[in-house]
């Protein structure tokens, strides 16, 4: 073998390591994303576990309007699904709000609260989860 | 040499692209699906109830199966006057689909043959969700829960039910590595809320 060949040799071997960490880098991001996107899923749905919860205590007065900020502002939850084997971390905010959800200051009167949950914890998670929901008085 | 050692790779390689091209798509697909089947089952029960006392409302409460009455007509997509029982249970395996979660409304599969010329046409006019048919299940849980959020299994206390859904399915061509994924919802059942309230 003279030294062109040991060279091509060589090169090949660069070429077919670059071309392996490549695709297997490609591989590694896609496992990623699709992680992610279940995760996303799920705490999609335990966003909305949290806000239909508002709604249904509204509709039966166990939650009274006025006390919806009191009741769930600043306050975190932690839910433990065994079938994935992830724990998510629940951050729950509520304010007084205008009717576009822009916070008013505290004792500001107003027909609307704004509910916001945002859901982390899962490492595949890559950004937190958030939705909130306006609730509007409906009687006077 | 180095031209064979570069053909095997190749092959190599395209295999394990196809098969990880393969695995991507199903998984992608089932994440929708999954999504999908949650949205429709909270759907589902969101309508539980309407026009039954709420003590009334949860016939059957088991583990793997929820029956309930509302005078909602899933079939037709509106309020009537009969109240319907509406049946919600897994299936065992059914071949390749593996388990299924049926929908039932008055013992008959909301997307019966019966229905489906009345229903195709129907969904057009009135986007009728389609009912009847989960696919890919491997695991339907449900908990139940009282109006104050704990555990319940008397029938005239469930206020919302917890359900943990688990989703199994063969990716083309590599049927002894199935892909699996899961979720948890919660379904509340409003209208006894509402009564609740009223």
């Amino acid at each position: 073998m003279n030294m062109m060949e040991m060279l091509l040799a060589l090169l090949a071997v660069v070429l077919f390591s670059t071309i392996s960490l490549t695709y297997n880098q490609s591989i590694w991001r896609q496992t990623d994303y699709l992680f992610n996107a279940q995760l996303v899923v799920q705490s999609n749905h335990l966003c909305h576990e949290v806000l239909d919860e508002v709604d249904a205590k509204l509709f039966s007065k166990q939650l009274d309007f006025d006390n919806i900020v009191s009741t769930y502002d600043k306050k975190t939850r932690s839910s433990t699904i065994a079938s994935q084997g992830e724990t998510y971390n629940l951050a729950i905010t509520a304010a007084v709000c205008d009717s576009t959800g822009i916070a008013l200051a505290i004792g500001e009167l107003s027909l609307f609260r704004r509910v916001d949950v945002s859901v982390s914890g899962p490492p595949a998670l890559k950004h937190p989860v958030s939705m909130y929901r306006l609730y509007t008085r409906t009687y006077m | 040499m180095i031209g064979g050692m570069l053909l095997v790779m190749i092959f190599t390689f395209t295999t394990q692209l196809t098969e990880a091209a393969q695995r991507a798509i199903y998984t992608a697909t089932m994440i929708d699906y999954m999504d999908q089947a949650g949205t429709k089952i909270n759907a589902l029960v969101a309508l539980a109830g309407i026009g039954v006392p709420m003590e009334d409302v949860v016939m059957i409460a088991h583990s793997d199966s929820l029956v309930f009455k509302t005078m909602w007509s899933y079939a037709l997509d509106e309020l009537t006057e009969d109240v319907h029982t509406i049946h919600i249970k897994v299936e065992p395996d059914v071949g390749d689909l593996g388990n299924v979660i049926t929908i039932k409304q008055d013992n008959a599969l909301i997307s019966n043959p019966a229905y489906v010329s009345y229903v195709d046409t129907y969904v057009d006019a009135h986007k009728v969700r389609y009912y009847g048919y989960i696919l890919y299940v491997e695991s339907m849980k449900f908990k139940y829960f009282d109006k104050d959020d704990a555990i319940t299994n008397t029938k005239k206390d469930i206020r919302s039910a917890g359900i943990e859904l688990g989703f199994k399915r063969d990716a083309a061509g590599m049927v002894n590595r199935p892909l699996r994924t899961s979720l948890y919802i919660r379904c509340f059942f409003m209208n006894s809320y509402m009564r609740m309230g009223a």
